[in-house]
């Protein structure tokens, strides 16, 4: 058979743009709020402890305390927001992610470049039954795609699926798919 | 023993050469030299505490670390042993700790025989093995006979032939063939071009302590042998002569090691197979495969642009940093003129256009860019400005937007893309040039952002993941984008499928 390169009918080809992706869990909203006023505390904490605020001037500690009561009721509401936008989805041959407010970003990662997929979890995660699944490919140190906000069923289920795929598309003569 | 010899008798255990211990310990040494130089130079840390602690004292640590050097390496070719199984390197090490390594011939994707000066008369080299998931080296046999290092090589790399065979996109190339061959002009254009030329500059600073602390010791010899009343009288000359002399030397330096690295540089191609060899002193020979070939980046610095030169780097699996491309990290081909590059990348992709109708992204970028960098520069001049108090700062701050502007539209300039024929091209850079290339389908995974701003003017970025790093396209229309995305992935999945109905393992999986 010689070497062909025939045009691509665009019309034809499955469109990211129009894709109906599914949210994420209901549970990870306040989750997500909780781990990012969780992100502050320490620095609350430390302040509270060693800024003697008898050494500042007198308008300092009202101007900070002003600051944080504006300051993580939008921190919060922004968490929450951020964590309803998100959404995933799994289609024939690959999966897609899709997170964030000011700045959408939308991630499809085919499943036959998955070499690896790892289920991971907080212990705030883990009050709340969320699951995270870290999806790796070749030549990347670091997980190429981490789809957060599943319950833990649910991303069982992902997960086994995934593997499942990976091993359909394994050779005969090569290995399984690693988990 | 001759090759083929050597070649039936890899399946038993084989010690690494007896003098391989004397280059442990010479390799060790300048390792540990290399690694602590900065330290005793640098800071002058190092060398308050030698003068601290006396030169005899010093003498006697110096004899003990050696001493005790020679026991290490001594030990480590002890215990240090491989054999080839099957297609299997099998490779048993370890000072303290047993360590059993295997790598299959097929999961090689780099082969390199270095041949240092001070190992040549023992006819020994340095054979090393990279595998897709390693970031770095994953085996070396750091001294052993040369006929066993070229059995290995043939006996690792006739896997990966006989896979390219059963491919039909392997070029037809039956017998070896010189590809390019390197010439005197070449690589001293491509010394004069290098960007190292920064580098060295840089690493040249904590000598200029070293050499201001020497001077004020031996004021009395300095004024006698410099003209030091000739620099008072004319500065601006005196300091023209200065700058001159110190480019001079660097330019000389940056030569001096392109030569050592580059010399006598051959790339032959055997069907799948391209193998380097360069090397003055220091011999090496690599070998790159093309079915483990991922991307392909044309680099041209800022005096390259001006030299119409440039060079490739041949990317595989795993990223490799900008130094070590130019250690050796990577399979680099310098020395090439505009129309050798482009002919080059076309061996490597028949279908490729190099650089060919290259379309700049919309200019927002510029803007975008400028602002970011802008804020950028204000932000930490304000903050010197406030932290030091010097109204210089200040200054600055009021210049940022000017110096935000100018790079705004450097970089804008430099940023271009093509997708034709199913390749990819993005050219990124702001004074110099990186254009790289590779088929849609090695992409491994792909990204779309859109910020509020972009969503406004319908615009996205789009983010290609592949397996020997990220490749962006800003500030795209958003058709384009999704055209791409779709058209990248439709060419990943279709590939896989068909291979995986046909039971025929693509390369990306066999990773």
């Amino acid at each position: 058979m010689g070497f062909t390169n025939k045009p691509i009918e665009q019309a034809s080809l499955p469109a990211v743009e129009t894709l109906a992706l599914a949210p994420v869990s209901p549970r990870f909203a306040p989750y997500q709020v909780l781990s990012a006023l969780a992100q502050w505390l320490p620095l609350v904490v430390l302040l509270w402890l060693f800024i003697p605020f008898g050494m500042l001037l007198p308008w300092v500690p009202g101007v900070l305390a002003m600051l944080a009561m504006i300051g993580l009721p939008l921190l919060a509401a922004l968490a929450w927001i951020e964590a309803k936008r998100r959404e995933f989805g799994l289609r024939e041959h690959d999966v897609v992610y899709r997170s964030g407010i000011l700045v959408r970003r939308t991630t499809i990662l085919p499943l036959v470049r998955i070499q690896h997929v790892e289920t991971v979890s907080g212990p705030l995660e883990r009050l709340f039954d969320l699951l995270r699944v870290r999806c790796f490919t070749a030549g990347g140190a670091s997980a190429d795609l981490v789809v957060r906000g599943l319950r833990q069923e649910e991303a069982e289920q992902v997960r086994q699926y995934l593997l499942g795929r990976i091993r359909e598309q394994e050779p005969a003569s090569a290995g399984g798919a690693n988990d | 023993m001759t090759e083929s010899a050597a070649n039936n008798g890899l399946s038993c255990w084989h010690r690494l050469s007896p003098w391989a211990v004397l280059f442990l310990l010479l390799q060790g040494s300048l390792r540990f030299a290399r690694d602590n130089l900065p330290l005793v130079l640098g800071a002058g840390a190092g060398v308050a505490f030698l003068e601290q602690i006396g030169p005899r004292e010093v003498a006697i640590g110096g004899v003990f670390l050696a001493l005790l050097a020679a026991v290490l390496s001594l030990r480590y070719y002890q215990r240090f042993r491989f054999r080839l199984d099957a297609d299997v390197l099998v490779v048993q090490k370890g000072l303290f700790e047993r360590t059993e390594l295997k790598v299959g011939a097929e999961r090689v994707q780099h082969m390199a025989i270095d041949e240092p000066v001070y190992m040549r008369p023992f006819d020994v080299v340095r054979f090393s093995v990279d595998t897709p998931g390693g970031k770095g080296t994953e085996v070396e046999l750091p001294g052993i006979a040369r006929n066993v290092a070229e059995a290995l090589r043939e006996r690792l790399g006739r896997q990966q032939v006989a896979a390219a065979d059963a491919t039909e996109a392997s070029p037809a190339v039956a017998t070896e063939e010189v590809v390019f061959r390197a010439s005197a002009r070449g690589l001293t254009l491509h010394g004069i071009a290098s960007n190292y030329l920064f580098v060295y500059l840089a690493a040249a600073v904590p000598f200029l302590q070293v050499a201001e602390r020497l001077g004020r010791e031996h004021w009395q010899a300095v004024e006698g042998f410099l003209p030091l009343g000739w620099v008072v009288e004319r500065p601006v000359m005196a300091a023209t002569l200065a700058v001159s002399v110190l480019v001079s030397a660097v330019v000389l330096l940056s030569l001096t090691l392109v030569w050592w690295r580059f010399y006598g540089f051959t790339l032959v191609q055997y069907r799948d197979r391209f193998t380097q060899t360069s090397g003055l002193l220091n011999r090496q020979h690599q070998v790159l495969t093309l079915s483990k070939l991922q991307s392909v980046e044309w680099v041209q610095t800022p005096v390259g642009r001006l030299l119409r030169r440039g060079f490739l780097v041949c990317k595989q699996y795993g990223g490799v940093s900008e130094q070590e491309e130019r250690a050796g990290g990577s399979f680099l081909v310098p020395a090439l003129g505009l129309e050798a590059g482009r002919a080059l990348s076309r061996r490597f992709w028949s279908a490729l256009a190099p650089e060919s109708a290259l379309s700049t992204v919309h200019p927002y970028y510029r803007r975008a860019m400028a602002v970011r960098f802008g804020l950028a520069i204000a932000a930490c001049a304000g903050l010197l400005a406030l932290v030091t108090g010097a109204g210089a700062w200040w200054w600055l701050a009021l210049a940022a937007p000017f110096v935000a502007m100018l790079f705004g539209h450097l970089r804008w300039r430099a940023v271009a893309w093509c997708y034709q024929g199913g390749f990819v091209q993005v050219r990124r850079g702001l004074l110099g040039r990186r254009t790289a290339m590779f088929p849609a389908a090695n992409a491994q995974a792909v990204t779309i952002t859109q910020s509020w701003f972009q969503r406004r003017r319908g615009l996205v970025s789009l983010h290609l993941s592949v397996a020997s790093g990220p490749v962006s396209i800003p500030f795209i229309p958003a058709a384009d984008g999704y055209r791409i995305a779709n058209e990248v992935l439709y060419r990943v999945e279709k590939d896989e499928a068909i291979a995986g109905a046909t039971g025929m393992p693509t390369d990306s999986k066999r990773a």
